[in-house]
């Protein structure tokens, strides 16, 4: 097997399930590759702000234990030998665990979250600890600079910000610093950075991966899940990470199939298109949105004009993130180590969020059964309903959120919605708009629908190269 | 947790912007004991914030007050807008108590 050295960029970009193929025919070494890996992480990961910990004596066990395992005619399947970061959220057994914020940074747990377990288990090699939003952005920062690593850089222009919370993850998976990672979402923060950083990213179905481990933001929000360099990537790491767990009650056992088995004669996709969610976005947006409409159009049935449910998404989202955040995170807020938040509006944001009145909390959590009834009937009808990720590209790293493209906003609120109701969806990259930063399309779907949704995206990403392009980074 | 530039219902925005713009130097829906307000919203994002004040104490960024009163109005108000679509007294929160151990 080859050493580093002889590891090229194209294995370093290439997806998990090529990667998978030299190291199960023995064309390359898990060693070396996490070597590669570990070489980038140290030069590049602190141009990227992508990094908090490079766990190299850990990830040098884990590959050269699946360099032996492999060599033993013992292979595990696609995941073995394959570096990955996990966002610093996910607790790690005598390795810091810092949520990103300064009153953590020393923060360490005699123990592994299950999904960290279960990659080990897969044969994966754990790199690093992967940047994020300080406290997953729970008190509602408003600028990318939220985090005691400093601001999250996207590869493709390192003056604008890698998107959040999972800033790390998206940076660090679209500069192969790591073959894949795990980002977490609590509403949007796999799929911004997804969408900023040019890569593909999944939010599963509420309960499909275990949670334990990870820090809690929002008890009934929380979700954990793959961010790769293509959809198909994505569809191995959740078949890898899948399932109930004993340890979160919330984990359920639904089984799930990647790929997805297909009839011969299976109808073609229904996909619908949300009316006005490309009307008050970035005008390159609205083109690459329609080009992808396009593709799709070869494969699946079009249905444009799609209404989306009018209901109160972002206050119940909003009331539901404060109140359960406030709780989650109490300690924090009540010690006033508050003030040692990098944003100045997480210095002072779970104060009011403590201030939520029960009862509108509980009116949140019971407008969640009507919504949840609502978008079911909709998506009953599709195997996927798109839009753009995001509105915009990724705002510029000196701008507060609210000033970068003042006067675009987005179309209907699917991302918040989709989160209420607990619904998968996927952010893959269809284009490049403002400063030759990437876009996004986003397919969403019924719950535990994420095989179909992987199947449709993988579809497009047959047909289009988007993911295939690689940022212009380090710089010359 | 990523911060979301997607509208949520516009008229729900149009408010909150209408809140964002408003003086808040002082507590404006501050009452006497036998006035109705003038302005519910706002005078219970008064009195909340004093509750905040006095249930953190000193270490309430005090410098911040203004920002935590305005952050405050908002949840009151989103609060208002979630009394819409109309809920049946069957309707219950989206969690379940479970009596045994996990």
């Amino acid at each position: 097997m080859p050493d580093k050295e002889a590891v090229s960029e194209d294995i370093l970009y290439a997806s998990i399930r090529e990667q998978a193929k030299l190291i199960g025919d023995k064309k390359l070494s898990p060693v070396a590759l996490t070597e590669a890996y570990l070489d980038r992480l140290e030069k590049l990961g602190p141009k990227l702000g992508a990094v908090v910990t490079i766990t190299q004596d850990l990830a040098r066990k884990e590959a050269a234990q699946a360099e032996k395992e492999i060599k033993d005619g013992k292979y595990k399947g696609p995941l073995h030998g394959i570096p990955y970061g996990v966002k610093d959220l996910l607790a790690t057994d005598g390795i810091p665990t810092t949520w990103g914020a300064e009153p953590y940074k020393d923060q360490v747990f005699d123990y592994d979250a299950t999904v960290v377990k279960k990659l080990r288990e897969a044969g994966a090699v754990l790199v690093a600890k992967l940047a994020m939003v300080e406290i997953a952005g729970g008190f509602g920062y408003n600028n990318a600079d939220a985090s005691f690593t400093g601001p999250g850089r996207t590869p493709w222009n390192l003056d604008n910000w890698s998107g959040g919370s999972s800033s790390g993850p998206g940076a660090a998976t679209a500069a192969a610093l790591v073959s894949f990672s795990i980002g977490s979402e609590t509403s949007g923060s796999i799929i911004t950075p997804a969408a900023y950083c040019g890569v593909s990213g999944l939010r599963p179905t509420y309960g499909r991966v275990s949670r334990h481990g990870a820090m809690a933001l929002c008890w009934t929000l929380d979700k954990l899940g793959p961010m790769c360099r293509c959809a198909d990537d994505c569809g191995l790491v959740l078949a890898a990470i899948a399932g109930a767990d004993p340890l979160d009650p919330t984990a359920v056992g639904k089984p799930f199939t990647y790929p997805e088995p297909m009839m011969e004669d299976a109808p073609k996709f229904k996909i619908g298109v949300l009316k006005g969610s490309a009307t008050n976005v970035q005008a390159e947006v609205r083109k690459n949105f329609e080009a992808s409409l396009k593709v799709l159009g070869k494969f699946a049935d079009i249905e444009e004009d799609v209404a989306f449910p009018n209901m109160p998404w972002g206050p119940v989202i909003s009331t539901i993130v404060n109140a359960e955040g406030a709780s989650a995170l109490r300690d924090l807020i009540e010690s006033g180590d508050c003030k040692k938040l990098k944003s100045v509006s997480d210095q002072w944001g779970g104060y009011a969020a403590s201030m939520v009145l029960a009862v509108d909390y509980l009116q949140a959590m019971r407008q969640r059964g009507p919504m949840k009834k609502a978008l079911d009937e909709l998506y009953s009808r599709y195997d996927a309903l798109v839009a753009p990720s995001r509105g915009t590209v990724a705002s510029p790293i000196d701008k507060d959120f609210d000033k970068a493209y003042p006067g675009v906003g987005g179309g209907p609120p699917v991302i918040p919605a989709g989160n209420l109701v607990g619904q998968p969806a996927l952010s893959v990259p269809n284009g490049f708009g403002e400063n030759d930063l990437p876009t996004g399309i986003q397919f969403t779907g019924r719950v535990w629908s994420e095989a179909r949704l992987l199947s449709i995206a993988h579809a497009y990403q047959q047909a289009t190269e988007h993911h295939k392009k690689r940022p212009p980074f380090p710089p010359p | 947790m990523s911060t979301s530039h997607d509208p949520t219902r516009r008229e729900f925005t149009r408010n909150l912007a209408i809140l964002v713009a408003a003086p808040l130097l002082a507590p404006s829906g501050a009452i006497a004991a036998d006035e109705k307000p003038a302005d519910p919203v706002a005078a219970t994002a008064d009195a909340l914030t004093e509750a905040a004040r006095a249930r953190f104490g000193n270490i309430l960024p005090e410098e911040h007050l203004n920002k935590i009163r305005e952050s405050i109005r908002g949840k009151v108000l989103s609060g208002q807008f979630m009394k819409k679509p109309k809920l049946q007294n069957g309707d219950e929160p989206a969690f379940s108590f479970r009596a045994d151990l996990p």
